[in-house]
């Protein structure tokens, strides 16, 4: 068993985030994942130019959230995000949002992707790199 | 789904796409509760006087499924309708549709009821009547 590598993102909660009940409205914890997911592809070597570079991108098929708890203005909160699944043409993160200073879980879910040709949008086959990058094994950077 | 429930009826804004040229994937979360809004007030009790009432149903699971894009300034139907009421949650399900009746996407939210402190309570009674009775047509 080997333990998946899990990118850790901080962020602030913003004003602009919360809500009328004075915690922050739901449809941003998808937000806060793709935040997670950005930094994650980017920490494996899979930035924005690389993706250009190899002429594929993905489209998020499927979103789910389970919110615990709220998160209020000025929160401190940790995204960790980690490949919960990789299949032919399609894989999925799975997402954990904390309150960074107490440690409770504000919310956890997942998304998947269907990897796409960057032009024809017609779903093609994950490359052996990009599944490499995927099920990457190391250590957080420093 | 046997039951359209509530349509609710925009059009995509430029501030909805993003870099692929297509609204962003949290938008529909705002977009289920444009039908939600709409389901609770065509209802006879919106959402609005809910909340002035004590009663208060916070988002506790949201799920979406996307088969087809949306772009910019096509005209998009949510239909809305109540899945489940429970003594204490309920749960609304949503379909997405462009002009052409292609759907887009389907999902669900449920909601647990809770107090001003947010705390779980009974759906009261003149809530419950109104929510039930949905149930009844709608099955």
């Amino acid at each position: 068993m080997t333990t998946p590598y899990v990118s850790e993102s901080t962020l602030r909660v913003r004003y602009a985030e919360t809500d009328a009940q004075g915690i922050v409205y739901y449809a941003n914890y998808f937000v806060w994942f793709e935040v997670g997911r950005v930094n994650y592809l980017r920490e494996v070597g899979f930035d924005d130019r690389q993706r250009e570079r190899e002429g594929i991108t993905f489209v998020i098929v499927e979103a789910t959230c389970k919110y615990h708890a709220p998160a209020r203005f000025d929160d401190p909160i940790r995204v960790r995000t980690w490949v919960s699944e990789v299949k032919t043409r399609s894989f999925r993160f799975a997402y954990e949002v904390h309150n960074q200073d107490t440690g409770v879980l504000l919310a956890e879910g997942e998304t998947a992707q269907v990897v796409v040709d960057g032009i024809t949008f017609k779903p093609k086959a994950i490359t052996a790199e990009f599944r490499q990058r995927l099920v990457s094994q190391r250590d957080r950077p420093a | 789904m046997s039951d359209v429930g509530t349509v609710s009826r925009f059009r995509v804004r430029y501030a909805e796409t993003d870099a692929m040229g297509i609204a962003h994937h949290s938008q529909y979360a705002i977009w289920f509760e444009v039908g939600r809004s709409d389901w609770f007030r065509e209802k006879g009790v919106s959402y609005a006087r809910c909340e002035t009432e004590g009663v208060y149903f916070p988002v506790a699971e949201l799920s979406v499924r996307f088969s087809q894009p949306a772009f910019y300034d096509s005209a998009i139907s949510v239909h809305t309708r109540l899945s489940e009421v429970r003594s204490r949650s309920i749960t609304l399900q949503y379909q997405v549709c462009d002009e052409t009746g292609t759907l887009l996407a389907t999902g669900h939210t449920r909601h647990i009821c809770v107090n001003e402190e947010r705390q779980t309570q009974t759906i009261p009674d003149w809530l419950r009547k109104v929510l039930e009775e949905d149930r009844k047509r709608s099955s």
